[in-house]
């Protein structure tokens, strides 16, 4: 399958992976994120993008043992881009032998709006800090595009509520939506599209009982992953909401 | 069929209860199966499960991934894109051996469209015995 096309000037990248020999380790982890890196710089050139292009990436890891390594290669080479970004851990991906696979979604004319910049050093995720250096911001707003980072129990002054308790993690989830969509000028009537991930089925339930009401007045199509792992282990669900303004 | 007579920027087709998906808790709140925001359509991620809420292909993906496919095309259709809109298609399996006879059946429906793909091998999905679930972004061109 093809990774780039461009179609009504945005530019979608999917499925990016080099298994490169080196077995199952962070270090071969980490060298897969580099040629995947590689990949998606030519990838977005040979389609007339830049890196400052990329509003949000979606970095999918087979164990969360590879994490500090790979995050850190996304950092450096990443480095001022500052997407927002969605981070699961899985059971594998579309190539075997591959730890790491990376989904983007870019829009021509960058740099674009990004609210809420940080570096992940100066946060948690779930309750500890992070070691790996990297520059993120928490909406992308591209036009009439709008990318949030995937929303957890973490609230956006970075506390991180609802240990054990996934209906209240959901609850902060949306909350942080709300308020991160208003940051870019939506609400939740300008959602078209939202992922919810858990990391057991027993979640489920919880979840969404906390994230489906909010969508009430203006239903989306909602698609529901489980996965073997966010962000932390204490993370146990995460909301990933697409919007697009009037 | 129309889209519903919602006072919204955004078009919403289809709307469904999620209790259809959660047997034990229903929740009764409406999701809906298609949004279509200018020329940008997305899908629910589909599965075995008819456009009906009947599900087919017990224990077996192939099937399920042909009424999933046989679902784009049909609310692709229905927001007014068609199957050669398709931009970006997401896969996600519960088992690598189901990836093969999976992508087999997609790439049937797909014939000579080729989208940007991306595949996970996932736990679980909506409901045990879902198998696959694909997603589909559409952008209907200018």
């Amino acid at each position: 399958m093809r990774v780039v096309l461009a179609s009504g000037g945005a530019l979608l990248l999917g499925g990016i992976s080099s298994a490169a020999p080196g077995g199952n380790t962070p270090d071969a982890a980490a060298g897969q994120a580099e040629a995947v890196f590689d990949a998606l710089e030519a990838r977005l050139a040979a389609a007339g993008g830049a890196l400052h292009d990329v509003c949000k990436i979606t970095m999918q890891i087979t164990d969360r043992a590879f994490r500090q390594a790979v995050y850190a290669v996304m950092g450096r080479r990443l480095l001022g881009v500052r997407p927002v970004s969605t981070g699961l851990i899985v059971n594998g991906l579309d190539d075997p032998h591959a730890l790491f696979q990376l989904d983007a979604w870019a829009a021509p004319g960058g740099p674009h709006e990004r609210l809420r910049s940080y570096r992940s050093t100066s946060v948690p995720y779930g309750t500890t800090h992070q070691p790996f250096v990297a520059e993120f911001c928490m909406v992308v707003k591209a036009g009439r595009d709008v990318f949030l980072r995937g929303q957890t129990g973490m609230s956006l002054d970075g506390t991180f509520t609802g240990a054990g308790d996934p209906g209240a993690q959901a609850r902060v989830a949306m909350d942080n939506v709300e308020t991160l969509l208003a940051d870019a000028g939506a609400t939740l009537a300008d959602a078209v599209h939202v992922t919810v991930y858990v990391t057991d089925r027993a979640w489920l339930s919880p979840a969404l009982r906390a994230v489906v009401p909010r969508f009430a007045a203006s239903p989306v199509p909602l698609s529901v992953l489980v996965v073997k792992g966010l962000a932390a282990p204490e993370i146990l669900m995460e909301v990933d909401v697409r919007a697009q303004l009037g | 069929m129309l889209p519903e007579e919602v006072p919204m920027a955004h078009q919403r087709f289809r709307p469904i209860k999620t209790g259809l998906y959660d047997k034990d808790q229903a929740i009764g709140r409406d999701m809906c199966l298609a949004v279509r925001a200018g020329n940008l359509v997305f899908l629910r991620g589909q599965t075995g499960f008819t456009l009906d809420g009947c599900f087919t292909g017990f224990g077996d993906a192939a099937a399920q991934a042909d009424q999933a496919m046989c679902n784009v095309k049909i609310l692709l259709e229905e927001t007014g894109a068609r199957m050669e809109h398709i931009c970006k298609i997401t896969t996600c399996i519960t088992d690598r051996a189901f990836h093969e006879p999976v992508h087999a059946v997609i790439g049937r429906h797909l014939g000579d469209i080729a989208p940007v793909g991306t595949s996970l091998i996932v736990n679980g999905l909506a409901l045990p015995e879902m198998l696959v679930e694909i997603g589909i972004d559409a952008v209907i061109p200018a």
